[in-house]
C-alpha cells in the first residue's frame, strides 16, 4: 500500500539529497571543536567511509523499489518485529525533525531575531512545513533545485570574496592529533549528516528511477552535497585558523569578515538566508518521512491529517530535548553518533543481510 | 461540500496570513531607526577603582537629532562633531553598555561600531578579560580594528577631527588606508585573539595618540604596542614598526630612506615580499633566514652630485638594501630583548616541526629559544625606474661636464 502516490523526477531526487546534506553545514562545529584545522580532512575521511553505506542504501532501494523503509522492515523482520523496529525509526525521524527545528530556531535567534521567543519561531515554521507536507512529496521536493543553486552560488561568491583573507598555513600542522580524535570526528561526520540519508529510503516508491541509474543518482547527490560541506569547511579553516573552534557558527563569523570596500561588506545576511532555506527544506523532508512512516505503520491511508499533529509534536519534543545549546553540542559530539549508528548503519546492514539470506523480495516484486 | 471546504480554506488562510506576516517579519525584533543609538566607537580605560573599567560609547548623532538638540545623561560632545559620548564605570564591558542603555532614550546598537580603543593604562593591566564580549555578542563584530591610545581612549573619541565628522570613523578609515600598505598595520580583534591563542606569538597593536598642533588636538599614529599574555610589555617606535612590517612582507606603498655619507635617497616601495626559512639547528636552537625581495621607485635624491648617472642605480640599490636590512635587524633586536616573538616564528616551527615542538617542549622553552635565534636577512632590491627625471639637477651630466 503506497501512502503518497506522488512521484518526483530523478533531478528532484538528486537535488533533494544535495539540499539535505548542505543543510547540515551548521553542524560542522561538532567536529571543529575536536579536530580543529583538520576538520576538512575528517569530512573527506567521512565521505570515503560513507561510500559503502551509500551503496547499502542503494542496494535496499534497488532490491525493494516499491517499498519504503517501514514496508521493507515489515517484509524482512516480519509483522511484529518489523513494527517494533519501524516504531524505533519513527522516533528517529521525529527526533531528527525536532532537533533540526530547534537548530533553525536557535540559528534565527542568533543571527537576526534574538528577542523573538523560540516557541513562536518554531510554531511559525511548523505551520508552514505542515502545509507543504500535506501536499505530498512533490511539494516537498519542489524547490530543492533552486535552494541548491542559491546555496552553491553563495558558497562560491563567499570563497571568491574571502580569497584575500585565506592563509594556507592555517591548515598546518596536518594529521598531528591523536588517532582517536580523527576516529571520533569521522564517526560524527558519518552519522551526522551523511548517515541521515537513510531517511531517503522512505521515498523509494516515489522516485522514478531504474535499477541501473539509481546508484548514479544517489552517489551524485551524496558527492555534490559532501563537496559543498567540504569547501565550506576549507574556507572556514583557511580564514579563521586557530580560532575556528571558538565559535558556534564558524561560517557565520567568516562571512562577516567579507569586506571589499563599503559596498561588499556585512554579507552575513546572505549566509543566514541560505541556511534558513536549507534547514527549512530539511525540516519539511524529515517531517514528511515521519508522517509517512506513522501512516504506514498504522495503516492510515490519508496522511495529510497527520501533518499538523506531527508538527505540534515536533515543537513540544524539540523544546524539551536539551536544556541549552552547550548540552546539545556535547550530546552531538559524544552521544548522538553512537545512537544514530544503530538506525543508520546496523539496522540497514542487518536488514540487507537477512533480505539476502531469505532471498527477498520474491521474483514478482523485483523490478 | 466542496464549496464549504473551499470556504474554510479561505477563512483559514485569511486568519493565518496576518499572523505569519507579523511574526515572521520580526514582531519582537522590530527596531526603528529613530529608536537606536548607533555606536561608532568604543573606548575602554582603566578606572580609578582598580576593579572597574571606564566604558565610553561614541554615538553618531543623526542630523534630525542635532537640530532637535536631544541628549542623554553623562554626555560630552565637542562643537562641530557629529557624535556624542556616553560613559559608564563598571566591572565588565557588558555591564557598562547595559548601564548606558537603560539610562538612554534609545537602544544602544553596537553592530556598526567602527573601532575599539583601549587606553594604555588598561592595556598594561591586561586586555584578555575585556574582549570576550566582542566575540560572543551577536551584534558585536570581531573584524573591528583594535588600537591602543597613548593616554585616555575616551578623550580621543571626544575630539573634533577636521578630516571626518566622527573621531571613531576617522580612526577606522586611517586604519583601513594603512592596511592597503600592509595588512599588519591593521589589527582586528580576531587577529589579536588568534595570536593570543597561539601561546608563543606576542600580538602587536597600533598605538595612536593626541598631539597638539597649532592649538588643536590631532590624532597621530605612533608605533605599536607589544603584548605578552594579554598585557602590554613594551612599544615599537615608528621605525621599528616599519622594520616589523617589512619583515612580515606583503608590503606595497611604504617609503624607505637610505643614507650614505652625505647622500640621502627616498624610495617608494612598490612591492616587498619576504621568503621565510625557519629551521631547527642541530643544537636545538632556531635559525631564521629572511630573503627580502623589494621593487622600488626613486622619489627623491639629495646630495648625489658626485655620482655619475650610470652608477646611480647600483649605488642606490646597495644603499637601500642595507637600509632595509638594518631596519629589519634593529627591530628584531629590539623585540629579542623583550622576549616577544611578534613575527610568529614559534607558530612556524610548530607547523613545520610538530614532533620536535611537542617532544622537545619547545612551546614552554620558546622565550629562551627566541632570544637565541640565529637571525639573518638578505635583501634583493630592484629599482626599475627613476621616476620622471633620469638625473637630479646637481648631477655631473646636467652641469654639462660630459
Amino acid at each position: 500500500m503506497r501512502i503518497d502516490k506522488g512521484q518526483i523526477s530523478t533531478k528532484k531526487f538528486i537535488f533533494s539529497i544535495i539540499c539535505y546534506i548542505q543543510a547540515s553545514a551548521m553542524l560542522t562545529s561538532f567536529i571543529t571543536a575536536i579536530v580543529y584545522q583538520d576538520s576538512w580532512l575528517v569530512i573527506l575521511f567521512g565521505m570515503i567511509v560513507c561510500v559503502p553505506l551509500i551503496w547499502l542504501f542503494n542496494s535496499l532501494m534497488v532490491a525493494f523499489p516499491d517499498m519504503n523503509l517501514i514496508q521493507i522492515l515489515n517484509k524482512v523482520y516480519g509483522p511484529v518485529a518489523g513494527k517494533v523496529i519501524g516504531a524505533g525509526y519513527i522516533w528517529f525521524f521525529l527526533t531528527l525533525s525536532s532537533l533540526n527545528l530547534m537548530d533553525l530556531g536557535d540559528f534565527t535567534k542568533l543571527t537576526f531575531m534574538d528577542e523573538m521567543p523560540l516557541l513562536v519561531l518554531a510554531l511559525m515554521c511548523v505551520i508552514v512545513t505542515s502545509m507543504v507536507v500535506r501536499k505530498g512529496i512533490k511539494a516537498v521536493a519542489w524547490y530543492s533545485s533552486m535552494f541548491v543553486v542559491v546555496a552553491v552560488a553563495i558558497l562560491v561568491i563567499s570563497i571568491l570574496l574571502l580569497l584575500n583573507q585565506m592563509h594556507y598555513e592555517n591548515f598546518l600542522p596536518t594529521l598531528h592529533l591523536s588517532v582517536l580524535d580523527y576516529v571520533q570526528g569521522t564517526h560524527i561526520i558519518l552519522t551526522i549528516p551523511f548517515g541521515e540519508l537513510v531517511a531517503f529510503l522512505m521515498i523509494t516508491p516515489n522516485v522514478k528511477i531504474s535499477r541501473e541509474n539509481n546508484r548514479k543518482h544517489l552517489f551524485t547527490g551524496f558527492i555534490v552535497g559532501g563537496l559543498t560541506i567540504l569547501f565550506a569547511v576549507v574556507r572556514d579553516v583557511a580564514v579563521l585558523g586557530n580560532t575556528i573552534d571558538m565559535f558556534t557558527l564558524p561560517s557565520l563569523v567568516v562571512i562577516r569578515l567579507v569586506r571589499l570596500g563599503e559596498a561588499l561588506s556585512r554579507m552575513e545576511i546572505l549566509f543566514a538566508i541560505v541556511l534558513i532555506i536549507l534547514l527549512f527544506f530539511k525540516i519539511v523532508f524529515l517531517q514528511y518521512v515521519t508522517v509517512i512512516a506513522l501512516a504506514q505503520l498504522f495503516n492510515i491511508t490519508s496522511f495529510r491529517y497527520l501533518a499538523l499533529s506531527v508538527g505540534a509534536l515536533m515543537v513540544a519534543y524539540g523544546m524539551t530535548l536539551y536544556p541549552n545549546v552547550v548540552v546539545h553540542a556535547a550530546s552531538g559530539r559524544e552521544i548522538i553518533p553512537f545512537l544514530w549508528t544503530l538506525f543508520e548503519i546496523l539496522i540497514p546492514l542487518l536488514t540487507f543481510i537477512i533480505a539476502k539470506a531469505r532471498k527477498l523480495p520474491g521474483k514478482k516484486e523485483a523490478r | 461540500m466542496i464549496a464549504k471546504t473551499g470556504k474554510i480554506r479561505v477563512l483559514a488562510c485569511a486568519a493565518l496570513l496576518p499572523a505569519l506576516m507579523a511574526f515572521l517579519s520580526g514582531c519582537w525584533d522590530e527596531h526603528e531607526l529613530n529608536e537606536l543609538f548607533f555606536v561608532t566607537g568604543i573606548a575602554l580605560d582603566a578606572a580609578s577603582d582598580p576593579d572597574k573599567i571606564d566604558i565610553a560609547l561614541e554615538i553618531e548623532q543623526l542630523q534630525s537629532d542635532k537640530s532637535n538638540g536631544s541628549s542623554s545623561t553623562q554626555t560630552t560632545s565637542s562643537q562641530g562633531s557629529d557624535a556624542i559620548l556616553l560613559k559608564a564605570e563598571r566591572e565588565t564591558v557588558e555591564e557598562g553598555i547595559g548601564e548606558i542603555d537603560i539610562n538612554s532614550t534609545r537602544r544602544i546598537f553596537i553592530h556598526h561600531n567602527q573601532v575599539l580603543l583601549v587606553g594604555i593604562e588598561l592595556a598594561e593591566q591586561g586586555l584578555e578579560n575585556n574582549l570576550d564580549l566582542f566575540t560572543r555578542n551577536t551584534e558585536a563584530r570581531a573584524d573591528v580594528p583594535l588600537l591602543i591610545v597613548d593616554g585616555r581612549a575616551d578623550k580621543l573619541l571626544s575630539i573634533d577631527v577636521e578630516q571626518e565628522t566622527i573621531a571613531g570613523v576617522y580612526v577606522a578609515r586611517v586604519s583601513d588606508r594603512q592596511s592597503t600598505i600592509s595588512e599588519y598595520y591593521k589589527v582586528r580583534i580576531l587577529d589579536f585573539i588568534s595570536k593570543y591563542i597561539d601561546g608563543t606569538t606576542a600580538p602587536v597593536i597600533p598605538v595612536i595618540k593626541l598631539v597638539n598642533k597649532n592649538n588643536k588636538d590631532e590624532i597621530e599614529f605612533s608605533g605599536m604596542a607589544v603584548f605578552i599574555g594579554g598585557k602590554m610589555i613594551g612599544r615599537l617606535s615608528d621605525d621599528e614598526t616599519l622594520g616589523y612590517i617589512w619583515a612580515m612582507g606583503g608590503v606595497s606603498g611604504s617609503v624607505v630612506t637610505a643614507r650614505s655619507d652625505s647622500m640621502t635617497a627616498s624610495l617608494y616601495i612598490t612591492s616587498l615580499n619576504v621568503n621565510r626559512e625557519i629551521t631547527v639547528r642541530q643544537d636545538g636552537g632556531v635559525s631564521v633566514k629572511l630573503a627580502v625581495n623589494a621593487s622600488l621607485e626613486i622619489k627623491e635624491l639629495i646630495e648625489f652630485d658626485a655620482i655619475p648617472v650610470k652608477e646611480l642605480i647600483p649605488i642606490l640599490t646597495d644603499m637601500v638594501q642595507k637600509a632595509i636590512a638594518d631596519r629589519i635587524i634593529n627591530t628584531f633586536e629590539a623585540v629579542r630583548e623583550m622576549d616577544a616573538d611578534i613575527y610568529g616564528y614559534g607558530v612556524d616551527i610548530h607547523r613545520k616541526y610538530p614532533n620536535e615542538w611537542d617532544s622537545g617542549n619547545m612551546k614552554e622553552r620558546w622565550p629562551e629559544l627566541f632570544s637565541d635565534i640565529d637571525f639573518k636577512v638578505s635583501v634583493k632590491a630592484a629599482i626599475p625606474t627613476t621616476g620622471k627625471a633620469i638625473q637630479s639637477m646637481e648631477m655631473e651630466e646636467y652641469n654639462g661636464e660630459n
